[in-house]
């Protein structure tokens, strides 16, 4: 995992910043700048234990204004959702939404997604779901299909294009 | 009789049928008639990373298709259950995003007419406790140990099924079916299930670390409630156990499927036979003896 040096000699993009801080006042999350670097977060984080993700680090960054530095380094990638840090933060302050805008800049502007990310989009671009239906395995090594289970078909939206293209546009546009 | 719709979200829909079987199954028990809704799609929540817009638009639409038949959701899936329930309480606090997606859903041709609310068969089985302890047919008789998955927890500042740090109702749930059950130091922690996506080695690690500290301490077998977490501590339970390099056999089985066989409900039909690690009744026996039980059984 290529990790960029976060202690950067560039200068901070406060545009980036802004839309940042704007993008949290708008879902009603406290901004980065009220963050005490008090590391409550990052002491319960379950990524820190496993992959070194140091959520207090993120949001002293972010509230410096070093975003490209952030949305270069694989690192931000690592969050595993728990909402842990989120939860816990005296100051309301939420190192996890504050990852989730970095990595959603990254899409917006056309830069690579790791994993099975873009497999996901498209799956559920494309049928409404990430994953298509699979057979499940049983105890005894055979394979059984929804139907032979007596399920109804799973769902999946009504008119598939309007749905995709709402779904791309949303994907594709930063929320202020 | 409280009819609500089953929202089944992306892995019930696709693989995680034995969760899906038990909740149609049991939910009927407490009085709930399940309806099936044409037009669901991915509730948002295993794509924040990609777009929190999206993810706000996609729980929307699922909340908007529920509202027209005018009934509230049942999501047994806690990512499916916080991505709804918090999409619902942002854009309450947020006119200006309602707004936004408001245009969104008219393209698809849908409205907002208001949010409706989402419920987790984990409160439904707690609101009924005593219809449980009624209505016991086979008491669990067996010590469990609790997963409660990070999504149902939190965050408190949108409404969760149980208290974020020290939550009992899973424990309770159990205890009413018969189960020996306490809490553990390790049963909040977070079993990696999202993950999967980008981090496979990691995803296996959180959740073979769950199924270790259930094993260590000696319970017979670990309940969940969550297809994330049941996916890879269950149906990947042998590579789990190689990443984190322990001898894993533990029973992982759904909070839905104790209970349900607790109150009399088919195995088969609880989808026992979709499990894929150790069965948690008939184990310790040969499986010879353990068929023949079934077949008295029925
Ligand atoms: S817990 Fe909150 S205030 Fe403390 S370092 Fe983390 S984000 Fe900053
Ligand atoms: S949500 Fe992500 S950053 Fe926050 S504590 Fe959990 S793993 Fe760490």
């Amino acid at each position: 995992m290529p990790v960029v040096d976060l202690t950067s000699m560039n200068l901070p993009q406060q545009d980036r910043r802004s839309t940042i801080n704007n993008t949290l006042e708008l879902i009603r999350v406290a901004k980065v700048d009220l963050c005490f670097q008090c590391t409550k977060c990052t002491s319960g984080c379950e990524a820190m234990k496993l992959l070194e993700l140091e959520p207090h680090k993120i949001v002293a960054l972010a509230k410096a204004g070093y975003i490209d530095e952030l949305m270069g380094n694989d690192v931000i990638w690592t969050c595993m959702v728990c909402f842990k840090c989120k939860e816990r933060c005296p100051q309301k302050v939420s190192p996890v939404e504050v990852l989730f805008l970095i990595k959603n800049m990254n899409l917006v502007e056309g830069k690579e997604v790791p994993g099975e990310y873009s497999n996901w989009l498209q799956t559920i671009m494309g049928m409404g779901m990430i994953m298509s239906e699979q057979p499940a395995l049983t105890k005894d090594g055979s394979t059984v299909e929804r139907s032979d289970l007596g399920l109804p078909p799973a769902p999946a939206p009504e008119d598939m294009e309007k749905f995709m293209n709402v779904v791309m546009m949303a994907a594709m546009e930063l929320m202020v | 009789m409280r009819k609500l719709a089953l929202y089944p979200g992306c892995l019930l829909s696709t693989s995680q049928y034995g969760y899906e079987m038990s909740v149609r199954k049991l939910m009927p028990k407490f009085d709930i008639e399940l309806v099936d809704v044409p037009g669901f799609s991915c509730c948002g929540g295993p794509v924040r990373h990609l777009s929190m817009n999206m993810t706000y638009y996609l729980a929307i639409r699922n909340l908007a298709i529920a509202k027209k038949e005018g009934l509230d959701i049942l999501a047994p899936c806690n990512v499916c259950h916080l991505s709804l329930t918090e999409a619902k309480m942002k854009l309450f606090g947020s006119p200006d995003l309602l707004e936004k997606m408001k245009e969104k859903l008219m393209m698809e041709g849908l409205e907002w007419d208001g949010p409706v609310e989402v419920v987790h068969p984990l409160e439904i089985m707690h609101e009924n406790l005593d219809v449980i302890k009624d209505n016991l047919v086979n008491p669990i008789g067996k010590k469990l140990a609790c997963h409660y998955g990070c999504h149902i927890l939190r965050y408190s500042d949108l409404e969760r099924c149980d208290h974020t740090e020290t939550p009992v109702k899973m424990e309770e749930i159990l205890r009413a079916a018969g189960a020996e059950s306490e809490p553990y130091p390790e049963r909040i922690n977070c079993c990696g299930g999202l993950y999967v996506a980008n981090q496979r080695d990691s995803a296996l690690t959180k959740a073979g670390q769950k199924v270790e500290a259930a094993q260590f301490r000696g319970y017979d077998g670990l309940v969940d409630t969550c297809p994330w977490g049941h996916r890879l501590m269950d149906g990947q339970q042998q590579e789990c156990a190689q990443t984190i390099g322990e001898k894993l056999d533990l029973p992982v089985i759904y909070l839905t499927q104790v209970v349900g066989y607790a109150m009399g409900l088919d195995p088969k039909e609880l989808g026992f036979d979709l499990n894929l690690s150790k069965p948690l009744f008939g184990g310790d026996e040969s499986e010879e003896a353990a068929d023949e039980k079934e077949e008295v059984a029925e």
